[in-house]
């Protein structure tokens, strides 16, 4: 499942396709995080989930970090979604600016559309979504929808495949007002 | 224990300045309060700023004292032994004890005394110059028995007879009324009336000679739109709302008063009557909104993120703009608004309340919150 967020030309994606791309099994949904060490991407308060292993690998990870594979409940995951808001200003769906910078600052959760890569580092030719939880999205999840969580020691990063979210909350999350 | 004392009311958020608590150490030094008794109206008076802090000042006490007040049994046998009076007999002491000494003395006495004992420099009972006990020559110290029982202050503060003085409590529609009245924008516009104060300044500048003075009555600009979160959440303040909701429209001193409901936040409808579902477009009552219209929201401000962050809507309501959105634009369009928040601000640490309150100005439901609130409202925007 696969939504053009920019502008096209003759057809063809310009710029990369933004696509809610995850490791899913029929009750589950596995999300990476880093736990430890420094971040690329600088410290944060709450927690951020990839899902996609290369994107956490090449676009966060330094030093002594650790990885942790997160398998939540697909109850949850889609809970995630559901609350996330974009966090670039897009006016179809924030008509008020103002109520967008407020919903970025106390929403529980924010999701960021980020370079997808392969194993080696280079980037593809599509964007998959980095979620940001904020303390108190963080504890709700610990507490209700976290299925397991396993130290990642290496080796091949699951196959992704297409999330079947609902069209509107797909819309909605990549920018577009459904 | 005076310190614990101290520590109490403060705990229960009466202001005792370091003036106010000195000048209480300074009344027990000089003797006025000899028992619990006395020492309750002693400090009521010297740490109370208002009548509003009475109640927090009885609970500070009880919670203060109760563990001090004596038990059944030894007050029993403390008031045998003192049914007998004494004359007071030897010369007056000055008991060189301060006042946690002197209560610290007394609870080391009770616990070292078997038996009655009266007259004499020591022990607890009637007569002598014992700090301890009544009817005797002790400069001061710490009555026991006679007209003041060491419980009674005790019972007294928990009764609680000033409750509902308090400014922090839950208001009644009285509360309410009062609030709401001085939220006014007077203008000169209403019926020719006598202007007294007029009519004698030109009658004297006329050197007795009556010259009536009229001026134009003054009428209230404001026109007051409450607009209240209704079920769900909200259900276990329905009685506070409505009690808000009687008080604005018994008031009868605003040009207008309309009220209306939604659920959780605004989004593209108002009901006049949820039950009913007789609504009206959100979109239509902004348009209507003038510099003089006074917004006061009402609700717990609580909801899943998505109703307010993202384009969320009821069956039937959408609009395509969140629920944020919507809450802008009542905000620039109307700057004089405010929200009321039912709920007690240790539960405002939410998501959706934090953004509100980003919003509106936010206050609790209480007294004091409306009053700061109508302050809000009267301020020029």
């Amino acid at each position: 499942m696969s939504l053009g967020s920019q502008g096209s030309c003759l057809g063809r994606p310009s710029l990369p396709s933004r696509s809610l791309l995850a490791s899913f099994s029929s009750g589950e949904v596995t999300v990476w995080r880093q736990v430890g060490g420094a971040s690329r991407r600088g410290p944060t308060r709450g927690c951020r989930l990839y899902l996609s292993l290369p994107s956490l690998l090449h676009d966060e990870l330094v030093g002594d970090g650790r990885i942790q594979g997160v398998r939540l409940q697909r109850g949850g995951f889609e809970a995630l979604l559901n609350q996330a808001v974009l966090d670039e200003h897009a006016p179809s769906l924030y008509p008020c600016e103002q109520s967008w910078r407020l919903a970025t600052r106390f929403a529980p959760v924010s999701i960021r559309w980020i370079q997808d890569m392969d194993r080696r580092g280079r980037p593809l030719s599509r964007q998959v979504p980095l979620l940001s939880l904020r303390p108190a999205a963080l504890r709700q999840l610990s507490e209700q929808w976290i299925a397991s969580i396993e130290g990642w020691r290496g080796g091949p990063a699951p196959a992704l495949r297409p999330y079947p979210a609902p069209p509107t909350l797909l819309a909605r999350l990549v920018g577009r007002n459904p | 224990m005076f310190t614990s004392f101290l520590f109490h009311l403060r705990a229960e958020g009466i202001p005792v300045g370091t003036g106010e608590w000195l000048s209480f150490l300074e009344a027990l030094r000089r003797g006025l309060a000899t028992s619990l008794t006395e020492l309750y109206p002693l400090g009521r008076a010297l740490l109370c700023r208002t009548e509003a802090d009475f109640d927090r000042y009885d609970l500070a006490f009880a919670a203060a004292f109760e563990g001090a007040a004596l038990s059944d049994e030894l007050r029993s046998q403390l008031a045998q032994w003192l049914e007998r009076r004494v004359d007071p007999q030897g010369e007056r002491s000055e008991p060189e004890l301060a006042d946690e000494e002197l209560w610290r003395a007394f609870l080391e006495r009770l616990a070292e005394q078997r038996e009655e004992h009266n007259g004499g420099d020591r022990w607890i009972g009637t007569g002598g110059t014992s700090p301890f006990g009544h009817g005797g020559r002790g400069a001061r110290g710490i009555r026991v028995g006679g007209s003041a029982g060491g419980r009674a202050a005790v019972s007294v503060a928990l009764e609680r007879r000033w409750e509902s003085y308090r400014n922090d409590r839950t208001l009644n529609v009285r509360d309410l009324e009062v609030a709401l009245r001085t939220l006014r924008k007077l203008v000169r516009e209403g019926r020719h009336e006598l202007d007294l104060d007029g009519t004698i300044r030109k009658t004297c500048d006329n050197a007795g000679e009556i010259e009536i003075v009229e001026q134009r009555a003054r009428r209230n600009q404001v026109h007051l739109v409450l607009l209240m979160d209704a079920g769900g959440s909200m259900a276990p303040h329905h009685e506070s709302v409505s009690r808000l909701f009687s008080a604005a429209e018994r008031t009868k001193i605003f040009k207008s008063f309309t009220a209306y409901s939604f659920h959780n936040c605004v989004y593209g409808w108002l009901y006049r009557d949820i039950e009913q579902l007789d609504r009206v477009r959100a979109e239509e009552v902004l348009s209507g909104l003038t510099p003089h219209h006074r917004l006061i929201f009402v609700g717990d401000a609580s909801m899943a993120p998505y109703e307010l962050f993202n384009a969320f809507s009821w069956p039937g309501q959408g609009t395509g703009m969140t629920g944020l959105d919507w809450l802008q634009r009542f905000r620039a369009r109307c700057p004089a608004s405010v929200w009321i928040n039912p709920d007690p601000l240790r539960y405002w640490d939410h998501p959706t309340v934090r953004a509100i309150e980003a919003t509106f100005p936010m206050f609790e439901l209480t007294v004091s919150g409306l009053h700061q609130a109508v302050q809000k409202l009267r301020a020029p925007v």
